[in-house]
């Protein structure tokens, strides 16, 4: 709980930035000025405004009280990394197609996220999946997966 | 109508409504993949075949499409079609529990009732509701979605202020895009990947199957289900004395559905998610809700099949599409030189009647292979959490890039970031998802109807069915306050 104070303040501050965003949308003439594109959010982001100063006012008021006892332990280097491996993984997919991509980021998952030791599971699992997302994403519903960019492409055009 | 019964019987439509049903199972439990992709995938597909197996094959993939979301909804918290949305939030608590095969089957057998219910009303009463939906205009969209949104009174019971806070997040990030009005853009930051809105199905697999990863990451909770017992996972269609506990649930959801669907625009998930917020302020136990209560996997699943159903009815009667799926079905009727409206009722009615006999059988025909097919992905739950986090990453990753382009993978993780903050904060996620789709609906609808009464409040909201509407939306937002303030005046006296 002491750190819940974060999600309404943040809330508050970028209501207040997007109140400034939506004064500049234009747009609406005549019979429209009065209901035009900042109408309905501005009425949102008033209300954002004031229910997030109300949650700051009851956090502190607790926090005064005591009423302090979240104790949840959370691993920020796992969420980051994880994170970071999805966002390399899109990436990735750009630049040498879906398949190695998609290799490489669920061998890196396993192994470095999960920290999966065993190599039959970080190099066969990946090798599984693959060809399953290959099979029901490529072959039976022919979507449209990256195929990488020079070298990469070329040779995934082989394959798909 | 005779002729219609016979063209629907056939061994070749027969065989077409099983191939439907299969496909719309198939499409509807793959994330990022739905109903409608694909009804436009495949409508090629059918320039060889007679316009009743053809029609009967899209009204089956569509139906099954719409209750296969939830199975992939219940079992891994990732909706597979946006109308499974709230079947995700209360379902997947029965998987952690080492409940998932009686979830699921209680899913599958009220859609199939839900789908049956609205079939009857096919059948009977589709003149009387199709001119009560007529009277709609933009006021009484705009207080049905105000009622609507004022389930989150009962969906954060526990914090409301959160729960409002939730749903006004969810509302601003549905005017994301260019206005539907002035044609202005609204907080696009210059990418124009988002002019449209923000793409709904990415944002949900961010929402609730990314941020669920990232969320067990960040607190090394590895394990999918926690207390598995004998036959947990086992799919079982559920017994007779839990069918008749559920009657009224699901009869309600069912027309309340049919009701949904029949309403041009408002669609499946509307249906879904006010069948769920209704069974939460009927229950006398509404904190429940959240934490895996049978109703609330009963409700949303028979009002969104219901809404599929009674989506039809509009189709067939004024050719107005009741949803996105059968606006892309408008194109099937084309191929074969129908045109739906009142004429397809004139020239055509063995056809119609045809339909609406095929829709019947495709009930069944998703009961039935649903519990089979079902057993394959219930399966997956007994692979290690790890390998299955992988999985739902590539698939949230991969099912995003279907629905557009890298952008649409950026929605996604941003979604799962959103979520992630939100549920480490104690903030609800279904008045998010509340406030996006009704967001539009809501927004329209008010801006047209001042519009129309010159800026007028007080006439707008004089309107007979809008008064009542919103006089009922004030009642539920109101009644846990009451409540509350009762529950404490009583434990002092």
């Amino acid at each position: 709980m002491r750190y819940h104070w974060l999600a309404p303040a943040g809330f508050f501050a970028a209501s207040v930035y997007l109140w400034g965003v939506a004064s500049n949308f234009r747009g609406a003439v005549g019979r429209y000025e009065l209901i035009g594109p900042a109408f309905f959010p501005k009425i949102l982001l008033a209300a954002i405004i004031g229910v997030s100063a109300l949650a700051l006012l009851r956090h502190f008021i607790a926090r005064r009280q005591g009423g302090d006892t979240d104790t949840a332990s959370i691993h920020i280097g796992d969420l980051a990394l994880a994170v970071a491996i999805t966002i390399a993984y899109v990436v990735a997919l750009h630049l040498v197609g879906f398949i190695l991509a998609t290799l490489a980021f669920q061998a890196l998952m396993l192994g470095a996220v999960f920290r999966d030791r065993r190599w039959r599971i970080i190099c066969g699992v990946p090798v599984v999946l693959t060809t399953l997302f290959f099979v029901i994403f490529i072959e039976l519903m022919g979507v449209p997966l990256p195929r990488g960019s020079g070298l990469f492409h070329q040779l995934n055009l082989l394959l798909y | 109508m005779i002729e219609g019964l016979q063209l629907a019987f056939t061994m070749n439509t027969l065989v077409f409504i099983m191939l439907g049903t299969l496909v719309g199972l198939m499409l509807g439990a793959l994330p990022g993949l739905d109903a409608t992709t694909g009804v436009a995938l495949l409508l090629p597909v059918t320039y060889v075949l007679d316009p009743v197996p053809a029609l009967l094959f899209f009204v089956s993939l569509y139906a099954a499409g719409v209750f296969a979301g939830s199975i992939t909804a219940i079992l891994f918290r990732i909706p597979g079609s946006s109308e499974a949305i709230m079947t995700a939030v209360e379902g997947h608590h029965f998987t952690a529990r080492g409940e998932a095969g009686y979830a699921l089957g209680v899913a599958v057998t009220c859609s199939a009732i839900g789908g049956i219910v609205a079939t009857v009303a096919l059948f009977t009463i589709t003149p009387l509701l199709a001119s009560v939906a007529l009277q709609f205009g933009p006021a009484e969209y705009f207080a049905l979605g105000v009622l609507g949104l004022s389930c989150i009174a009962a969906v954060a019971a526990n914090d409301p202020l959160k729960g409002i806070t939730a749903a006004l997040i969810g509302l601003l990030l549905s005017t994301v895009g260019i206005d539907q009005i002035t044609g202005a853009k609204r907080f696009d930051f210059g990418i124009s990947s988002i002019l449209g809105g923000i793409p709904f199905v990415p944002a949900m697999i961010g929402l609730f199957a990314a941020s669920e990863v990232y969320r067990r990451v960040a607190q090394r909770d590895h394990l999918l289900v926690t207390a598995v017992g004998d036959g947990g996972l086992r799919v079982a269609l559920p017994r007779l004395v839990t069918l008749l506990r559920l009657r009224w649930t699901v009869l309600r959801s069912s027309v309340l559905g049919l009701m949904v669907g029949i309403l041009p625009g408002a669609g499946a998930t509307t249906a879904a998610i006010l069948g769920y917020s209704t069974e939460v302020r009927m229950s006398s136990k509404p904190e429940e809700f959240g934490k895996g209560k049978i109703e609330g996997v009963a409700a949303p699943e028979a009002a969104n099949n219901a809404a599929a159903v009674g989506a039809m009815i509009p189709l067939l009667s004024l050719g107005i599409p009741g949803s996105g799926t059968t606006a892309v079905l408008i194109g099937a009727f084309l191929i074969h030189n129908l045109q739906p409206g009142p004429f397809l009722f004139l020239n055509n009615s063995d056809i119609v009647y045809a339909l609406f006999s095929g829709i019947a059988v495709t009930n069944i025909t998703i009961l039935l292979f649903a519990v089979i097919f079902i057993h394959l992905f219930v399966r997956l739950v007994r692979l290690p959490y790890p390998i299955l986090a992988t999985s739902i990453l590539s698939v949230s990753v991969i099912g995003s890039l279907a629905f557009g382009d890298v952008n649409s993978v950026a929605v996604m993780l941003a979604f799962a970031m959103l979520g992630l903050v939100l549920e480490a904060t104690r903030y609800p996620l279904a008045p998010v998802v509340l406030g996006m789709v009704l967001g539009p609906i809501i927004e329209a609808s008010l801006r047209r109807a001042l519009l129309m009464t010159n800026f007028d409040l007080g006439a707008l909201v004089s309107r007979p069915i809008t008064a009542a509407l919103l006089t009922i939306a004030l009642l539920f937002l109101l009644a846990p306050l009451a409540g509350a303030l009762w529950r404490r005046w009583r434990s002092r006296s």
